[in-house]
């Protein structure tokens, strides 16, 4: 599907990404003047869940397209999304955690930003058990499909829930209308890991789609062989 | 409240995390590889 060739630049790139993101989040960026050296942490948090809505919103598509042309590749596309965009969001709730308990001081509360998230995260959980369970491969892709497309809504309601209820978590800085809030060495070094998350997950991306082509490879032989 | 347990915890778990998921992409495919050749010389075997 991804050329290995494509699939090792992409290794490369998202490593020399996260190295000059590292860089960029410790030592250009400053200190932020009211949370400290633990704000650092927003280089790690931020892009992981905005990379998890990509992923989610490339299983949206894929899934629209499943069911529109039944074209087995785009399921292994949607499959394979959905899994890097779980390891995403948990690993983004994981680090969000982290940073509560010394700016919040509690590991965790039932926000409308860190539920609506926790929803995210169970419903693509849902979506991965669901293709493990059905046996038949067609029917598991419809049913995945469905539920990837109902899921993928969750995402503006996760977005907007710092607008819509009042929470304990910031509002938007990033993904938001009018001037940015956040100072312009700390937008870079942002910007800068948000590009190397997105090169981490196109080469992710890339590699499992190469397991997905094997699996295909495989049920196809088992076929031939059977008669 | 000394901050960088909780910054270099998180960057860790993170890290932890995608090598992981990484090696596990990886020896799956190279599990489903192994069975697909196997296939493959059987599939011969029989044609011959």
């Amino acid at each position: 599907m991804i050329g290995r060739g494509v699939e090792r630049a992409l290794g490369i790139l998202a490593v020399i990404g996260l190295v000059v993101g590292l860089y960029t989040g410790f030592v250009y960026a400053p200190a932020d003047a009211v949370q400290g050296e633990v704000q650092r942490l927003m280089y790690l948090h931020v892009p992981l869940i905005l990379v998890s809505y990509v992923a989610f919103f490339v299983v949206f598509v894929a899934s629209i397209l499943y069911l529109w042309r039944r074209a087995s590749m785009v399921d292994a596309v949607a499959h394979s999304s959905a899994e890097i965009g779980v390891l995403l969001t948990a690993l983004a709730i994981a680090a969000g955690s982290i940073w509560g308990r010394p700016t919040w001081g509690t590991w965790w509360t039932w926000d409308a930003r860190l539920t609506t998230t926790a929803i995210l995260l169970l419903i693509f959980l849902g979506y991965l058990m669901l293709r493990a369970l059905v046996e038949d491969r067609s029917r598991g892709a419809t049913f995945s499909a469905v539920l990837g497309i109902i899921g993928f809504l969750d995402i503006p309601i996760v977005h907007m829930s710092v607008v819509w209820w009042r929470t304990l978590h910031q509002p938007a800085s990033v993904l938001r209308s009018g001037p940015s809030t956040v100072a312009p060495e700390m937008l870079v070094a942002l910007y800068v890991n948000l590009a190397a998350f997105v090169l981490l997950y196109g080469y992710l991306l890339a590699k499992r789609l190469r397991l997905e082509e094997a699996k295909g490879e495989l049920d196809r032989l088992r076929m031939e062989l059977l008669g | 409240m000394n901050p960088w347990p909780y910054v270099l915890s998180a960057y860790l778990l993170t890290v932890v995390g995608v090598l992981w998921y990484h090696v596990s992409i990886g020896r799956k495919t190279k599990v489903v590889s192994a069975q697909v050749e196997a296939l493959r010389s059987q599939g011969k075997g029989a044609a011959r």
